[in-house]
């Protein structure tokens, strides 16, 4: 189990410092303007 | 991407399925079924057939952008074969790892096959599950056969989601096909939407198929029964799903997939007010999704559909 857990740990590490693509970091990144976004009160 | 953190996570509870505890209703707050007759396996409660379909979602940020995938809102992301074999319970699924990887989309490291989990893994890893009846004049024998089949043969994961090539199978796709081996006709796709900023984000992932099939496609015409949850009671589910829907509402074709998600070393997740009209929305009723969204979120008025704020719910 601890090998298990190791090997989880190692891939979680690595796989979660993917760095993404410009074009889609920037579609991460919400609106400016509030009016623009359906999802945060103004 | 939201592959990512999903199947590092998927990976996590494979290793450690192995310690999964019994499972015991007593410990969910939904355990919803219609009584076991003749024929049928009696799980805790559940009537379980071979053939059956199995609809879960997990309530993670990966999930819900299964639900936002298509034009039309799906509550469910995940989908399998129910099979009894020796009196147990088990799932088949299309169900992929993430392997460590350098360059290029998360979706090329991807590998993955068509597997069996008992029930109880299944429901371990949901939010919420749906057990539906495929209905009569479906040949619930063969669908399961099928879906044995497919996991004999080691058809792998298709990680493009991409409905016009069978030779790899996605999960609903899957599903799909199986519920067609026994009689019933295979759903009619959706279309993907066309979210120019959604688009960025599949364009990486090389996922290019213009059609999916959602498991809401899957359940139309099928009967439920059974209803999963550790932690929503079955109004909070229904509530919990109108919530979701009317975040679809909203993701019109001018919204930035940021305004619903953000990324971090933890992968994907979602917003912070997102998440926390999710999380308060199981309080309400689910008729009520829409202006609670109106309260956390923003007054949002769709210019030709008043129509359908009024009609949310369910």
């Amino acid at each position: 189990m601890s090998r298990a857990l190791l090997i989880v740990l190692v891939l979680a590490t690595v796989n979660g410092c993917i760095t993404l693509p410009r074009e889609v970091a920037r579609e991460l990144e919400p609106v400016a303007h509030h009016r623009q976004d359906h999802f945060r009160k103004l | 991407m939201s592959i990512v953190r999903a199947v590092v996570l998927v990976f996590a509870a494979a290793w450690l399925s192995g310690c999964a505890t019994t499972l015991t209703p007593a410990a969910y707050r939904t355990f919803d079924a219609e009584s076991a007759s003749a024929g049928e396996l009696d799980f805790h409660g559940l009537p379980l057939q071979s053939g059956q379909l199995v609809v879960s979602d997990s309530g993670e940020a990966d999930s819900l952008l299964m639900s936002m995938f298509g034009e039309e809102y799906t509550p469910y992301g995940h989908a399998g074969i129910l099979s009894i074999e020796d009196g147990k319970a088990y799932v088949y699924e299309g169900y992929a790892l993430l392997w460590p990887f350098l360059g290029g989309p998360p979706t090329d490291a991807m590998r993955g096959r068509i597997r069996r989990v008992t029930l109880e893994q299944y429901i371990d890893r949901q939010r919420v599950t749906a057990i539906f009846d495929p209905g009569a004049g479906i040949d619930k024998t063969a669908v399961a056969d099928f879906a044995r089949a497919r996991h004999e043969d080691g058809t792998q994961f298709d990680p493009y989601f991409d409905w016009r090539d069978h030779t790899r199978l996605y999960c609903t796709e899957f599903a799909a096909l199986a519920l067609n081996a026994g009689g019933r006709p295979l759903p009619t796709p959706v279309r993907v939407r066309d979210n120019p900023s959604l688009r960025v984000a599949l364009d990486w992932l090389k996922v290019q198929a213009p059609q999916i099939v959602t498991a809401g496609s899957l359940t139309e015409g099928a009967e439920r029964v059974a209803l999963i949850s550790r932690t929503l009671s079955a109004r909070e589910v229904e509530a919990y799903f109108a919530a979701k829907r009317e975040l679809h509402r909203r993701f019109t074709d001018d919204q930035k997939i940021g305004n619903i998600w953000s990324w971090s070393w933890r992968g994907l997740q979602l917003r912070p007010q997102v998440a926390a009209f999710l999380e308060a929305s199981s309080l309400w009723p689910h008729e009520t999704a829409s202006d609670l969204a109106d309260e956390w979120l923003g007054v949002f008025v769709q210019a030709d559909s008043r129509w359908s704020k009024l009609h949310t719910g369910g």
